[in-house]
């Protein structure tokens, strides 16, 4: 199967979306303030719907950083230290920018459920965002640090040396999973599990958009969709770690980058699927209308694209 | 501790977690329903 990217694609990927987090979370959290200025829950909606999107976008922006840093790998002038500071600063900001994906997610799917999200979601978003904006404007800066020497060591260095000693490091995650023998066995035992849980509710909900289970309301079944998003963040957790573990058996896989492109359609989807108005005034025993059986397959589709290429990164990539 | 033994173990935490976190999801937001109901 060809490659769809080498290391310089991915690095060249990386500096066209390093600065979405950033921005995007600044947005969101703007969106978010004046939606308490102006008392208005439209925005509260939109301000969650920005922050679940910027989430999704954080993860090709992660491992193109990743790429990167393999691309850059021995070439003079680049400091492997200031790379490697980054590297830590985005991981704490990727996984902080995914938690407050997730609390966004619910706060949307409250908002289906019982017309508002509640307070201890909306405050949590509202916390978890001030802090996830700190985290990407410092890995921001961090990454401009390794090819930007005019700034580097002056007023706006950003002083990696007291990054690279922070105890969660990608490499200090890298030794924890190597040189533990119960670690890899483990995670793939909860990667497939979680993704069961995820694809058995995304299957029941979608099968009943598709027609089928027309005893049930489809506001039945959406109740199931907080079990399917935890098993994505069983899945989220444990593939991190498989990541950061072995980095180079993922950055050059094509498989692995044709997994994280349906991922990525397979999140909107999902999106979609968690706010859209169409599907939620279906009552039971109504046959859907064709955009939402549409929507339906497509999850489907995408759902299985994803866990095909996941299966199949040792035989169509190079892992393993 | 056996490799399967502490496998099995952190599985089966993960998954009451889990469990327990998604029932709480699910309680606490039928009980902002039932009261919006009333």
């Amino acid at each position: 199967m060809p490659n769809l990217a080498n290391l310089a694609d991915l690095a060249h990927l990386h500096l066209l979306l390093n600065h979405f987090p950033t921005i995007g979370t600044i947005l969101g959290l703007g969106l978010l303030l004046l939606a308490f200025v102006r008392r208005n829950d439209h925005l509260t909606k939109v301000s969650f719907e920005v922050f679940f999107l910027i989430a999704l976008a954080t993860l090709p922006v992660y491992e193109s950083g990743v790429a990167a840093q393999e691309a850059l790998k021995g070439q003079s002038g680049v400091s492997e230290t200031a790379i490697a500071a980054h590297q830590d600063a985005a991981l704490l900001a990727f996984i902080l920018m995914a938690i407050t994906g997730t609390a966004a997610w619910l706060g949307l799917w409250q908002y289906r459920r019982i017309g508002r999200p509640t307070t201890a979601t909306v405050s949590a978003v509202l916390v978890l965002s001030v802090i996830t904006v700190a985290l990407m404007a410092r890995a921001a800066n961090m990454g401009g640090d390794i090819r930007h020497p005019e700034i580097l060591g002056g007023q706006y260095s950003s002083g990696t040396e007291t990054a690279a000693t922070a105890w969660l490091t990608s490499a200090s995650i890298k030794t924890f999973v190597l040189e533990h023998p119960w670690v890899w066995p483990t995670c793939e035992t909860l990667h497939f599990l979680g993704m069961s849980l995820m694809f058995g509710v995304l299957m029941i909900v979608n099968l009943r958009l598709l027609g089928w289970m027309k005893g049930m309301s489809f506001a039945a079944v959406h109740r199931l969709l907080p079990l399917g998003i935890l098993g994505f963040g069983i899945n989220f957790v444990t593939g991190l770690l498989f990541f950061i573990g072995a980095p180079e058996q993922y950055t050059q896989n094509v498989a692995f980058h044709w997994k994280m492109i349906l991922l990525e359609l397979a999140g909107l989807n999902f999106l979609v699927l968690t706010v859209f108005d169409g599907a939620w005034m279906l009552p039971a025993g109504a046959e859907p209308p064709l955009s939402d059986k549409l929507l339906a397959a497509s999850a489907l589709v995408l759902s299985v694209g994803v866990m095909y290429f996941g299966r199949m990164l040792p035989f169509i990539g190079n892992a393993f | 501790m056996p490799l399967p033994l502490i496998t099995g173990l952190i599985v089966l935490g993960v998954l009451i977690i889990v469990g327990a976190v998604a029932y709480l999801i699910d309680e606490s937001t039928e009980r902002h329903e039932r009261t919006r109901q009333q």
